[in-house]
């Protein structure tokens, strides 16, 4: 472990015994969260960061991450900035483009999420049924410790992942979602992040705890996008924004999750998420991950599919640019017979952008009759962006129907002179052949209104970027 | 309207492998020459066919006249309505009233055709300084071609050639070249691939399109096609040169006597 690394371990860990909330120094209300946080912190400090050499880490430095955490990190998140907060146009601050986007989908409920804290002001929970919780994950801590006892933590592997540790040990803000049985809620939920400092480098480190009971269904879509007008309102110093999240979800018996994530913030932010799903007996799980945004990006999704019956969706598009970079890890397991699991992402890469895609699929010896398929597809729009696909299988069965794959190309010339000879530019040509590549993800989305969108929003970033 | 002038050229040849098949530091570009001299002229309102054994350089000047990447010229000149037009993009070529129906058409997964023509014509129309189509107009604009070649109204909404039997890749070319109204049409092969029925088809939806004001320049093997579209020229190719033209009769005594008649009697 070299000096930066041991530095900052030992800063967070003296801010974490700062707290109020360590053992001692204030009457704790929910006790058992607090075991967890200390057994986090303690596994954390073990652990360090992560370094190069690790395998998991060949391609995505670390350092990038952690080197710019500031010190006396809080669990609080950063504050709603007072100029967001006092302004009369809330929204202004809110991307523009966003609101007629999600106006456009009559979302009854939406949660915002400023600088990691829930933002009452924000928020609008119009239409929720009886039953159902959408709150604050630090109130649901204090108010639903049966829920949260029984499964927080309990999925997000903390003994051995160490920025899960990290969030673990703080874990504080956030959201938390539960569904009872027997509860189908049509429209989506959205989840809309909004980051971004003027004074100070952060670190945020939201938690999610969704659980979806037996027969139940819901919908999210969740964006993160930068406070707008923002950065670029402070002179001479960008300040970064790195959010380490942590996300725990639980589908039971026949019950039915799309997660539709949308990565949209500007270049000042770093985003590492560790999202962990547990599905149950014919559970499913619809997973869209889009990422347009951010610098630095890792993106790690890991299902158990613990019952049989289970289907498993991951779909993602990432579309890079600049030097921007990326780090996709899926872990899908097939630990029961009869379920299957189907992965495709794509990803178009310009400029000088870097990219890592690494999907596993497991299948254990007693899940016989597995059918899982794994794809990652990359177009290259410059000489000097870089891939590093790496699809794995592991299978211990021995009646199973597996496959998996990965393409890296450039597009087709022959293509390209054949729409050009009808008339059509050359960089117009590029243009539709690139959003038809990308498209493929997008028009599997069943919500047409989110379709729309996200088909609105690619073809802007493809048409307004320098793409090529 | 097109005027061609000794023209020679031919496929930009890299060959900067070594026999180890490393590279090496310095790539020689080299042109393997294929058309060795060609002289043509076509009018307004002709028809032009080319006919020509396998190799002879026919696909290369289809390639050479729109641009295609890959191709270079040796030496002669081109002139397309009084303008250079090797001096052209392949997008100015098509803008400019140039369309080559593809021997081999391709695939375009994701695009649609309705998005991809749409795209097209108004291209071409912002070029000639002309608004976008409006889509209702669009719309009974590619209805009405779509019916000169017998494609059904639902393919429009299919993804450009994906799925597409022969037949309907060629038809899709002609009805693409109905959408375009170009003043200049070249057809590359398009009766290969065709079974008669589509190649009734495809001549009769070619030939709706044949006015005084545009022309045809057609290449194929067979005089087959030269029935059902019939050509005011037919010029024989042989090693990149013409070496014979005539009326649309030359087409038949080849068709009986072979491309070596055309050749023995050139010598002549």
């Amino acid at each position: 472990m070299d000096n930066l690394n041991s530095n900052i371990i030992e800063k967070i860990y003296n801010s974490y015994i700062s707290f109020p909330w360590y053992p001692g120094q204030r009457d704790i209300k929910n006790p058992e969260v607090h075991n967890i946080r200390n057994n986090a912190i303690t596994r954390f400090k073990e652990l360090g960061f992560p370094e190069m050499k690790d395998e998991d880490w060949r391609y995505t430095n670390p350092k990038d991450f952690y080197k710019g955490i500031p010190s006396g990190i809080t669990p609080k998140g950063l504050s709603i900035p007072t100029k967001v907060k006092s302004s009369r146009d809330k929204n202004a601050f809110l991307t523009p483009d966003l609101s007629p986007a999600y106006a456009g989908m009559e979302m009854d409920n939406i949660v915002v999420n400023i600088n990691g804290n829930f933002s009452e002001d924000f928020s609008s929970l119009k239409n929720i049924p009886r039953g159902v919780i959408v709150k604050d994950f630090k109130k649901a801590i204090e108010e639903n410790p049966e829920i949260i006892n029984t499964y927080f933590s309990k999925l997000a592997n903390y003994k051995t992942e160490s920025f899960t540790a990290l969030n673990t040990a703080f874990a504080n803000c956030g959201i938390f979602i539960y569904i009872p049985s027997n509860v189908i809620i049509d429209k989506p939920l959205a989840l809309l992040h909004f980051s971004g400092s003027d004074n100070q480098d952060v670190l945020l480190q939201p938690r999610s705890l969704i659980i979806v009971e037996n027969n139940s269904t819901l919908s999210i879509v969740e964006s993160r996008y930068s406070l707008n007008n923002f950065n670029s309102n402070t002179i001479n110093k960008k300040n970064i924004v790195f959010t380490n999240h942590v996300s725990e979800i639980y589908l039971k018996e026949n019950s039915s999750l799309h997660h539709y994530k949308e990565h949209n913030e500007n270049d000042n932010c770093l985003h590492l998420g560790n999202t962990y799903v547990k599905q149950e007996k014919f559970s499913k799980y619809k997973s869209f991950n889009i990422c347009w945004g951010g610098k630095i990006q890792r993106s790690n999704i890991n299902t158990v599919l613990g019952g049989e019956g289970c289907e498993c969706y991951l779909k993602g598009l990432y579309l890079l640019d600049g030097n921007r970079h990326i780090d996709i890890r899926t872990v899908v397991d097939h630990a029961v017979p009869n379920c299957s699991s189907d992965e495709l992402y794509k990803g178009i890469m310009a400029g000088e952008s870097t990219g890592v895609f690494n999907g596993k699929i497991i299948v254990r010896k007693d899940a016989q009759k597995t059918v899982a398929y794994q794809s990652n597809k990359n177009l290259l729009l410059s000489d000097k962006a870089v891939i590093n696909s790496k699809p794995q299988l592991e299978i211990f069965a021995d009646d199973v129907k597996c496959s998996h794959g990965a393409t890296t190309g450039r597009l087709d010339k022959d293509e390209v002179f054949y729409l050009r000879s009808r008339g059509i530019s050359k960089k117009e040509a590029e243009n539709l052949l690139t959003y038809a590549f990308a498209s493929e993800i997008i028009t599997d989305i069943d919500n047409s209104l989110l379709r729309e969108y996200l088909e609105a929003e690619l073809h802007k970033k493809i048409t307004l970027s320098t793409l090529t | 309207m097109l005027q061609i002038k000794n023209l020679k050229a031919g496929i930009a040849d890299i060959s900067n492998t070594g026999f180890s098949g490393l590279k090496s530091d310095k790539p020689e570009r080299t042109t393997k020459e294929i058309l060795k001299g060609i002289n043509l002229e076509i009018k307004k309102g002709e028809t032009h066919a080319i006919m020509g054994p396998n190799g002879s350089g026919k696909s290369t000047l289809a390639s050479v006249l729109t641009g295609k990447e890959g191709y270079e010229v040796i030496s002669g000149e081109v002139l397309y309505k009084g303008i250079n037009l090797l001096e052209l993009a392949p997008e100015e070529r098509a803008r400019e009233g140039m369309f080559l129906a593809f021997q081999y058409p391709v695939e375009i997964p994701g695009v649609s055709n309705a998005n991809f023509l749409k795209t097209a014509v108004n291209e071409i129309r912002k070029s000639k300084g002309l608004d976008p189509i409006s889509s209702v107009n669009f719309l009974k604009m590619m209805k009405e071609k779509a019916a000169l070649v017998e494609l059904e109204s639902e393919f429009t909404t299919r993804y450009v050639n994906v799925g597409f039997s022969g037949g309907e890749k060629k038809r899709n070319e002609i009805f693409q070249l109905a959408m375009l109204e170009p003043e200049l049409a070249i057809l590359d092969e398009t009766d290969s691939g065709l079974d008669i029925d589509a190649l009734k088809i495809v001549s009769s939806g070619v030939n709706k399109l044949r006015n005084k004001n545009n022309a045809f320049l057609v290449i194929t093997h067979y005089q087959r096609l030269l029935n059902y579209i019939v050509p005011d020229f037919v010029h024989v190719m042989f090693d990149g040169k013409i070496i014979r033209s005539g009326d649309k009769e030359l087409a038949l005594h080849l068709e009986e006597y072979g491309y070596d008649w055309a050749k023995e009697n050139n010598k002549k």
